[in-house]
C-alpha cells in the first residue's frame, strides 16, 4: 500500500511539476525577474550569467517537484478514503479541496507577491498560512464529505475563522513594483496553482490503478 | 472456522496497513512542504525562491 501511494504520488507529481515549470518559465518567472530589477541594480549585457539562469531553472523545477509530489501524496491519501471508486471524478473532487485549502484560501489573505513588495511579519505569515491551509482542509471535509449537521457548522466556522482573524499585513503598502505587474503576477500564480491541482486530480487515479498490486 | 479467522485477521491487517500508509504519506508530505515552503535556511530559500513566490508560501 505504501509503495502504491508513493509510486502514484511520484509519477503524478513529476508530470505536474514538469507542466507548471514550463508554464512558469513563460508566465511568472519573467515577472519575478522584472520585479527583481526594482530590488537590485540591473545587470549589464555582458554580466548576464547563463549558467546561473540554468541553475535557477533547475532549482525551481526541483522545488516545484518536491511541492507537487507532496501535494500528490495528500491527493492520493484523499483517494483512499470513502466508498466511492478512486476514479478521475473522485480525483478531481479531492484536488478541488486541495486547491481551495493550499491555493485559494491562503492567497485570499496573502495574495502571491513579487520580490520587493511589502509584506507583514515573516513568522506570523508562516503561522497564518499553515493554520489557514489546515483549517480550510478540515473545514471543507466537514462541510462536504460527511453528513452530520453539527460538523457542517464547525466546518463553516473553520473556513471563515482565519479570514476574520486576518492575515498579517505590512505597516506600509508602498512599493517600487508596478501595481499592474503585481496584479498580473497574482492572477498568474493562482492559475499555476489551479493547473497543478487539476493535473494531480486527473493523473493520480490513473497511476493509482496502474500501481495496484497484481495479486489482489 | 479457521478460514474465517484468517480472513478477518487479514482484513484487520489490511486496515492497519492502510492507516499506517496514510500516516507515513502525510508525514512525508508535511516534511516536504515544510522544507520547500517554510525552512528558514538561506540555501533552501534561494533554491526554492521562485516556487515559494508562485505557490504563495510566505517568502522573505
Amino acid at each position: 500500500m505504501l509503495y502504491r501511494i508513493f509510486a502514484t504520488a511520484f509519477a503524478a507529481g513529476i508530470i505536474a511539476a514538469a507542466l507548471i515549470s514550463v508554464l512558469q518559465s513563460f508566465t511568472t518567472t519573467p515577472m519575478i525577474l522584472a520585479a527583481e530589477t526594482f530590488e537590485l541594480p540591473p545587470l549589464s549585457e555582458d554580466e548576464v550569467d547563463t549558467a546561473a539562469e540554468i541553475q535557477r531553472s533547475v532549482f525551481t523545477f526541483m522545488a516545484n517537484a518536491v511541492t507537487t509530489i507532496a501535494f500528490a501524496l495528500i491527493t492520493v491519501v484523499g483517494l483512499t478514503f470513502g466508498n466511492a471508486k478512486p476514479d478521475r471524478t473522485k480525483g478531481l473532487m479531492v484536488a478541488a479541496i486541495g486547491f481551495a485549502a493550499f491555493g485559494l484560501a491562503p492567497a485570499m489573505g496573502m495574495p502571491p507577491k513579487l520580490p520587493g513588495m511589502p509584506v507583514g511579519d515573516f513568522d506570523l505569515r508562516q503561522y497564518w498560512w499553515i493554520s489557514t491551509a489546515l483549517m480550510t482542509l478540515v473545514g471543507l471535509v466537514c462541510l462536504f464529505v460527511q453528513d452530520k449537521l453539527s460538523l457542517k457548522v464547525l466546518g463553516a466556522i473553520l473556513l471563515i475563522a482565519p479570514h476574520i482573524w486576518g492575515a498579517p499585513m505590512p505597516d506600509n503598502m508602498d512599493s517600487d513594483v508596478p501595481a499592474t505587474l503585481a496584479a498580473n503576477f497574482a492572477a498568474n500564480a493562482i492559475v499555476m496553482s489551479a493547473v497543478l491541482w487539476t493535473t494531480l486530480g486527473a493523473t493520480t487515479p490513473y497511476f493509482y490503478e496502474k500501481f495496484k498490486p497484481k495479486e489482489v | 472456522m479457521t478460514t474465517q479467522v484468517k480472513t478477518t485477521s487479514s482484513a484487520v491487517a489490511k486496515v492497519n496497513e492502510l492507516g499506517t500508509a496514510r500516516l507515513v504519506a502525510l508525514a512525508f508530505a508535511g516534511a516536504m512542504l515544510f522544507t520547500v515552503g517554510f525552512a528558514n535556511s538561506a540555501t533552501i530559500h534561494d533554491a526554492a525562491h521562485d516556487t515559494r513566490h508562485v505557490q504563495t508560501f510566505p517568502c522573505h
